[in-house]
């Protein structure tokens, strides 16, 4: 075999196979298959481009690999940019593979989680927040910072962990507005607002053990030993560990004891007296959850995706007859 | 509208008159956490769904250890919860309730085997005692997304809504009518209510010679 088809695509499979082979996760297949499979998705009108991306990813289930897409990064943009893209604000993304023209501020960015990946972060506009991510070798060489606003035209909508978010490409211009133009977005004030009702807690919350260091804090297993600073004392604290739930989506919150107290009306010695009347540290835990199940919160803080940083919060007001007329006269507008 | 794991699955709001139609259930998407899902005759589909209602019953067989069953009743009907050997917390929170109680339930939607086909239940996750108001919210709540629900469920693109009319015939208009009358009766209750707690303006309750019928 001399001349293979698709060639540069291949080479793209392979790269995403041999990103997997340090976790262990290997696949035997021929430069061949992989171009005879490339193929076989063109002539069902697939774009080679994305192609690479669905080789890729059949290959990589089939050898075991829980999470294919960490280690496709490259050349899988699903189809190109036609021409003009429809601005869209955070609030109207929803669908995947789209390219389109985004105007916001870097509200957040934090470290890579794998070594592939270059920048990430979160965008704010007028309307929520997205995530964006770019990848090393990609092509997009703008260094975002913190605070500052930017044009995106074009950048393409990708999937990932049920959440729609940017992927910053070669294709991507990423123009910085300043003056008017800049969306005057404070990074260091900036809240979002979710509804919802506690509908799960987890474990580790209740009474814990700190570790005592400031600028560790980490919950403890065995409150002698910190598995990151070693040999300590503990500091018992307590918080809440709970699931928000809108009923489409649903994120985890962390409560200090603070908060815990202001929702739940129990204090550190209150919960020390449970423990010793009920000679039991899981009481406290059992006690927040009676409390706390069921109730209808507003969060504000910053959506993490999975998670959401709480900075304050309200319980919601029981409806009044008013607000039942208005779900019932939407109800009756139905056909 | 993605399933995309591993993100957790939502709580789904329904009314017990909607509930008790969902009969069909499939494992949804590939891999090893496929959820089991049933399908909400509105065009939805539920791994999970969150309650609030009246417990209005515990069936807790003093033979088995590791099973207990009860009754929630909300505005429009009934539903059947259970739990089991793998939910041991649930079965010790519900042997403390003394129906009838006001409880909020997170829990599985599965379906059962009955005399005449499947039965939906809901596997009690989590269940506790709850104070009057948090009904009033979650009345409120779920006729908001049941009228979402009917609002999507001519979208093209929900093919839940595509398999539920093929499924069931569904015929909306029940639902709309069980919302619209769970949220009437949450009205009555309230206005009665503010006329027991708020004086009649026009009467004098402090003044002598006033009736206590
Ligand atoms: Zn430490």
């Amino acid at each position: 075999m001399t001349d293979i088809k698709h060639q540069d695509h291949v080479d793209e499979v392979r790269e995403a196979l041999e990103s997997a082979e340090k976790d262990g996760i290997s696949v035997e297949t021929t430069d061949e298959a992989i171009s005879n499979a490339i193929e076989d998705h063109r002539q069902k009108r697939v774009d080679p481009e994305d192609a690479v991306r669905y080789v890729s990813r059949s290959l990589l289930r089939e050898a075991g690999a829980d999470n294919p897409r960490q280690y496709i990064s490259g050349g899988s943009n699903p189809s190109p940019p036609s021409g003009v893209n429809p601005q869209l604000t955070a609030s109207q993304l929803e669908e995947e593979g789209e390219w389109i023209e985004f105007i916001g501020t870097v509200i957040e960015a934090y470290d890579p989680s794998y070594s592939e990946m270059d920048q990430q972060g979160r965008l704010a506009d007028e309307t929520g927040t997205v995530r964006f991510v770019s990848w090393q070798n990609s092509g997009f060489e703008t260094e975002l910072v913190t605070g500052e606003t930017y044009r995106f035209d074009p950048v393409v909508t990708t999937e990932f962990d049920g959440n729609v978010e940017l992927k910053l490409t070669g294709t991507t211009q990423a123009e910085r507005l300043e003056g008017d133009d800049a969306l005057g977005i404070d990074p260091d004030t900036y809240t979002e607002t979710i509804e919802g009702v506690l509908v799960d807690f987890q474990d580790q919350m209740g009474l814990i053990e700190r570790c005592p260091n400031e600028t560790c804090r980490r919950v403890l297993q065995d409150p002698t030993v910190c598995p990151d600073c070693g040999e300590v004392e503990s500091e018992t604290d307590i918080r809440t560990k709970a699931v928000v739930d809108d009923g489409e989506d649903s994120w985890t919150v962390f409560l200090n004891a603070e908060q815990t107290d202001s929702l739940a009306q129990l204090t550190f010695e209150q919960a020390e007296q449970l423990v010793e009347k009920y000679d039991y540290t899981g009481v406290v835990k059992e006690y927040i959850v009676s409390q706390l199940h069921g109730e209808y919160i507003r969060f504000h803080g910053r959506d993490r995706g999975r998670s959401f940083n709480v900075s304050d919060f309200e319980l919601l007001n029981p409806p009044s007859v008013t607000d039942l007329e208005n779900v019932k006269q939407e109800l009756e507008q139905l056909p | 509208m993605s399933q995309s794991t591993p993100s957790r699955n939502p709580a789904r709001r329904v009314f017990a008159w909607e509930y008790k139609d969902a009969t069909y259930e499939e494992t949804r998407g590939d891999g090893d956490r496929s959820p089991n899902m049933v399908l909400l005759p509105t065009g939805q589909w539920a791994h999970r769904v969150f309650l609030v209602g009246s417990l209005v019953d515990i069936v807790d067989d003093p033979d088995s250890e590791n099973y207990i069953r009860g009754e929630l009743q909300d505005p429009t009907g009934r539903f059947p919860i259970d739990a089991g050997q793998f939910e041991p917390e649930a079965i010790a929170n519900m042997r403390q309730l003394d129906p009838p109680e006001f409880v909020a339930v997170t829990g599985k939607a599965v379906t059962f085997s009955g005399d005449s086909g499947p039965v939906p239940k809901v596997r009690v996750e989590s269940i506790t005692d709850i104070p009057e108001a948090l009904y009033d919210s979650w009345v409120k709540d779920t006729a908001e997304k049941t009228a979402t629900r009917l609002t999507n469920f001519s979208n093209d693109a929900n093919d839940a809504a595509a398999l539920a009319a093929e499924r069931y015939g569904t015929d909306l208009e029940q639902y709309r009518d069980a919302a619209i009358e769970a949220t009437e009766e949450v009205q009555e209750i309230i206005r009665e209510e503010m006329a027991e707690t708020e004086p009649d303006p026009d009467a004098s309750p402090t003044a002598p010679g006033v009736g206590q019928d």
